[in-house]
């Protein structure tokens, strides 16, 4: 009894030894991406599947989100522990009530992905004819939203702006003449742009405000940031590795044949979201971004410098080729 | 004996409005002592701040009102088509019989998924919610006013003949009266299921109404505010269902 | 003679062998497909919105084809199976304790109906803080959802239950294990059946739409997949075979129900926890 009690703690003892040597298996990052902007989110599938995951020694398990909120609490409360591209309006919000949320990255900056278009046969040539014409995009307080607003004012028109849900319901808006301009985001749609059904007749980024603003974040539970500082480091790399990949003619032939989209298509879409947009530092037009968070009601007031020190810890700078 | 029942119906009143106390003074405890935290379970006390700054700034009752109101006009609609159907499977008695395990069938079927289809087909907007909406509701009112003429007794058919009634006059007469209480059961259904149907679909398609106020919180990232929200959705179907009970038992008295 | 006539009926009826109600469905179905197939191919919709079956069809058979598949199927199965068992478990034990313990059941009817016409699908923010985003609350969306309808058909049954039966349990001292099981239960069946063919409707809906929302795996994800890609065709193929599996077990229900002799639509009761 007593030699066989000796023995087993004697292998817990070592069990434990062992583990915190890290001479076990990988560390298991917890990702969570959204369905949308599929191109951006699966870059780290991508990577994954060139194995730059597993040469840093992490273990990826990644759970899709419709996008939002559910991604973001998924971190807070700790069923997750990194979310890629989440709005940097939420993740301010959820700081200043003091959720455990912390940034480690940006994730795209300015809206080149973001699109309006109009279907072939529309009058509207421009733009700039958008006056009194209706223009979609998705939610009150999205991006697309704040986009939408900062391009009319840019161009000097007044379209009447309306919420038409994601890209796919935006389509079909369009499409049967609800919606005289719709909203995309690369690489959605981009082969219907190619065949010549719609055409785009402004992007996100054609309004200098909207170019220098990190709209989407990477970001952390704060306390599995502090425990696992150097895990996030090594994620960030492996995640721009996979960046860079997907980028390569390789990665697009990848992205093509496993979303089932033509090369041409896949080919149009850096056009769109180019690699520098989604590099990790630096993060941009914080200011205009917590004025925005401050009219939209997901900010009291803007965060002090304290604060945004406190929040934004970016683990990783990649250097740009 | 009616007053003990009273006392005894009394007494679970105050256990459970006690108990309900009880829970959230837990909770708030719970949540104040950091062993819930308040990011799943905001504290009571936030929620009720919550509550009043909704009243302040987010319009509930009128979202209340859009949510009900739509859901009037899907029934509406619904007992406008639901019922001349119904009476048609019943007269026509082949068409009964084909239809109804289909109907029982789409009855207990997850209608809610259709709706994607529904959004591509008519946009994002009233259209949707109305067809849904209408979709649900009809159902149930179909199935019970057939069946509710099916149960008229033959009797009563047999005195209508014997004054040499038209079809016209039995109907109105006769049948529908026989039948009233049975199709207002399928009313009471569809009633019920339908604001369901229209709560869920404004908060998973963010198109205002109550559900929309709950998801756009949700959205803002405000929990103690979606929280409120949510507890709004739970006492306007509580009042809803007390309304719609009352209104049966005064056509059953009447 | 009798013989005669009889054998003469049978050839007759044999010539005409489908009934006039299969008939007329036959019919239904072929008309609503024309229907369908001529809005698909009239251009009214934009392409896609209403796809010919014929695409759909190929796109099923493509996705039945992958093994990645069943895979998801397999998850949604588990996910609504293993809610859908707690779900009604609970609701079957909680309605006998309340329709047993009246008092308790005054006090508790106020809660369930409270929460029983509320539509679930609003607390998947909760569900998926308190159980995490992965199957947990997935089941816990099922449970929940398929909770209502049986405890409220069960408590309903309960109020039914001849007070004779009850008496004799009492009079011979049963435990309360065997009242569970000798007494209330083989009353139960036919209104337990009833809230169970209710209760996993909802919680085939329910596991869905949780999903839709957060997950990783599912058919209800490979549905929102196929909708933002704008794949509809595939999307359509999702929805059938979902629909299909829901009839297939509301059948199975109803023979079961049919069996036992009931058949028909729930009551009231059951329909308000049904949300």
């Amino acid at each position: 009894m007593k030699t066989c009690k000796a023995l087993c703690l004697g292998a817990a003892a070592a069990m434990v030894a062992l583990s915190a040597s890290g001479a076990f298996a990988e560390d298991l990052v917890r990702l969570i991406s959204n369905h949308k902007g599929d191109w951006s989110t699966v870059m780290p599938l991508l990577g994954e599947q060139q194995g730059y995951f597993k040469a840093e020694n992490i273990k990826l398990d990644i759970t899709w989100s419709a996008g939002g909120s559910d991604a973001q609490q998924a971190i807070i409360t700790g069923a997750g522990d990194i979310v890629i591209q989440t709005g940097t309006l939420g993740v301010l919000s959820a700081y200043e009530k003091g959720a455990p949320i912390r940034i480690i990255g940006a994730a795209m900056t300015g809206s080149g992905g973001l699109f309006w278009y109009v279907p072939k046969d529309s009058p509207i040539k421009s733009f700039k004819e958008a006056d009194g014409k209706t223009m979609g995009f998705s939610r009150p307080g999205s991006s697309t939203d704040l986009v939408s607003s900062a391009l009319a004012k840019h161009f000097g028109v007044n379209p009447k702006r309306l919420p038409t849900g994601t890209p796919t319901a935006t389509l079909t808006q369009v499409m049967s003449g609800q919606i005289d301009i719709g909203w995309s985001s690369a690489p959605v749609l981009l082969d219907k742009i190619s065949s010549g059904e719609i055409r785009v007749i402004v992007q996100g980024d054609d309004a200098p405000d909207v170019r220098e603003q990190t709209i989407r974040v990477d970001a952390v539970n704060a306390n599995w940031l502090k425990a696992h500082r150097d895990v996030a480091t090594r994620f960030m790399r492996a995640m721009w590795k996979s960046y860079e990949y997907t980028y390569s003619e390789q990665g697009m032939k990848d992205y093509s044949k496993m979303f089932d989209i033509k090369m041409d298509v896949v080919k149009a879409i850096p056009k769109y979201a180019t690699l520098e947009a989604q590099a990790f530092w630096p993060i941009k037009g914080l200011d205009q971004t917590m004025k925005e968070a401050v009219q939209t009601k997901r900010l009291k007031k803007p965060l002090t410098q304290k604060q945004l020190d406190d929040l934004i810890q970016v683990v990783y700078k990649p250097k740009l080729k | 004996m009616r007053t003990g029942i009273m006392r005894a119906g009394t007494r679970a009143l105050i256990v459970g409005l006690g108990s309900l106390a009880v829970l959230i003074g837990l909770a708030q405890v719970a949540v104040s002592a950091g062993w819930i935290s308040r990011f799943i379970l905001p504290a009571p006390t936030e929620i009720w701040t919550a509550m009043l700054e909704l009243f302040a700034e987010e319009h509930p009752l009128q979202a209340a009102i859009a949510t009900v109101g739509r859901t009037l006009s899907a029934i509406g609609l619904a007992i406008a088509i639901g019922v001349p159907c119904g009476w048609a499977l019943w007269r026509y008695r082949t068409a009964g019989r084909a239809y109804e395990g289909w109907l029982g069938a789409l009855f207990a079927s997850p209608k809610l998924l259709l709706y994607p289809l529904f959004l591509v087909m008519m946009g994002r907007g009233f259209g949707t919610l109305l067809v849904m909406g209408w979709l649900t509701a009809v159902i149930p009112i179909v199935l019970k006013t057939r069946e509710g003429l099916v149960s008229v007794p033959p009797v009563l058919i047999r005195v209508g003949r014997s004054f040499n009634l038209t079809d016209r006059q039995m109907l109105w007469k006769i049948l529908l009266p026989s039948a009233a209480p049975v199709i207002f059961t399928g009313i009471r259904l569809s009633v019920i299921y339908t604001l369901i149907a229209i709560i869920a679909l404004e908060f998973l398609l963010n198109l205002g109404g109550l559900g929309g106020l709950v998801d756009n919180l949700y959205d803002r990232y405000d929990i103690p505010g979606t929280y409120a929200a949510i507890v709004l959705v739970l006492i306007l179907s509580i009042v809803y269902f007390r309304i719609v009970e009352r209104i049966q038992a005064w056509l059953r008295s009447s | 003679m009798a013989e005669v006539e009889l054998a003469m009926r049978i050839r007759k009826s044999g010539e005409t062998r489908l009934r006039p109600e299969t008939r007329l469905q036959i019919a239904t179905v072929a008309g609503v497909w024309i229907l369908w197939e001529a809005l698909a191919w009239s251009g009214l919709f934009y392409r896609d919105i209403v796809p010919s079956s014929f695409k759909v069809i190929v796109a099923m058979g493509r996705l039945l084809a992958t093994g990645a598949f069943y895979g998801h199927l397999g998850t949604t199965a588990y996910e609504v199976l293993v809610g859908f068992a707690i779900g009604a478990a609970a609701g079957v034990l909680l309605g006998i304790l309340f329709g047993a313990r009246p008092f308790l059941g005054r006090v508790m009817n106020g809660y369930i109906l409270a929460l029983a016409p509320a539509p679930k699908v609003i607390f998947l923010p909760v569900l998926m803080t308190a159980f995490g985003i992965g199957v947990g609350s997935k089941i816990a969306m099922a449970a929940l959802s398929a909770f209502f309808p049986t405890v409220l058909s069960t408590a309903a049954g309960m109020a039914l239950i001849n007070p004779t039966l009850i008496k004799v349990g009492h009079s011979f001292n049963a435990t309360a294990v065997q009242m569970v099981t000798r007494i209330y239960l083989p009353a139960l069946v036919l209104p337990v059946i009833s809230g169970l063919r209710l209760g996993l409707g909802v919680a085939i809906v329910g596991t869905l739409i949780a999903e839709i929302k957060l997950s990783n795996a599912g058919l209800g994800f490979i549905a929102i997949q196929y909708y933002e890609r704008f794949r509809i065709p595939e999307m359509y193929a999702v929805i059938v075979i979902i629909f299909m599996l829901a009839a297939a077990a509301n059948w199975l229900m109803t023979r079961l129900s049919d069996r036992l002799g009931r058949h028909g639509m729930p009551s009231s009761a059951e329909i308000s926890g049904a949300a």
